[in-house]
């Protein structure tokens, strides 16, 4: 069985083989969060907007449907929105 | 009309089995999710992997959950070659300072990694420590890892 120290050829942890990608070429993203209270993000898209509602609307579907079973998290929604303050802005 | 700051959830095994047995507690986060943060919940694809047991006593109530989820649209986001590529990465560095690293542990902080270029992410999930150490690996400041409560 390989160890999970070395790679997919038994190479020791850090080695490169030629034509295998390096590190830097597998790094999806480095993104960190603003600083200076402007959105580091792209605005979204209207494909993406169009997808975020319908998204949305089953969410109020779902939540009205566990509203009627008896099912309404709002203590749990004030204590998600407490913690929600120490997350990254 | 105040923008809102954009933030997905990414769920692992533990948290869509949270979720699925805890309804007020997913009644909350999806308020959350839409009225604090414009975002979606997620479950990426290799979760699907481990959460179900065979036994449809059990897989029922997850069945129930991503049905739920997905019933607008599908918020399962497919595995990509990328992201399987970099999660290996992140694994191997994290097997570096921590035994147990889960493949799919790996999958769900390559998905948030991806995904932390379109808004700030919050990983919900029970396994805290492994999730945390990968994302460490990651240059990543917009991820927050959390378990379900």
């Amino acid at each position: 069985m390989r160890s999970p120290d070395k790679g997919l050829l038994g190479a020791e942890s850090g080695a490169t083989l030629e034509g295998m990608p390096k590190e830097d070429d597998i790094n999806i993203s480095s993104n960190g969060a603003s600083s200076n209270g402007v959105s580091p993000y792209p605005p979204v898209t209207p494909a993406e907007r169009a997808s975020l509602d319908r998204i949305h609307e089953g969410y109020d579907e779902l939540r009205q449907k566990l509203k009627a079973e008896g099912f309404d998290g709002t203590e749990e929604y004030e204590k998600l929105r407490a913690r929600a303050a120490t997350w990254s802005q | 009309m105040t923008q809102l700051k954009r933030r997905d959830v990414l769920l692992d095994s533990g948290a869509v089995s949270a979720l699925a047995h805890d309804r007020k507690l997913l009644e909350a986060y999806l308020r959350l999710v839409k009225e604090d943060y414009d975002g979606s919940i997620r479950i990426p694809q290799p979760v699907l992997g481990e959460i179900f047991t065979g036994d449809p006593r059990k897989d029922v109530v997850v069945h129930r959950l991503i049905n739920e989820l997905c019933a607008k649209e599908n918020v399962v986001d497919q595995l990509t070659d990328a992201i399987a590529k970099r999660a290996s990465v992140l694994r191997h560095k994290a097997l570096m300072v921590e035994d147990d690293i889960e493949p799919t542990d790996a999958f769900v902080v390559s998905y948030a990694e991806e995904r932390s270029a379109r808004s700030s992410i919050l990983i919900l999930t029970s396994d805290f420590k492994h999730i945390n150490t990968l994302v460490g690996k990651t240059d990543c400041k917009n991820i927050d890892v959390e378990v379900p409560r």
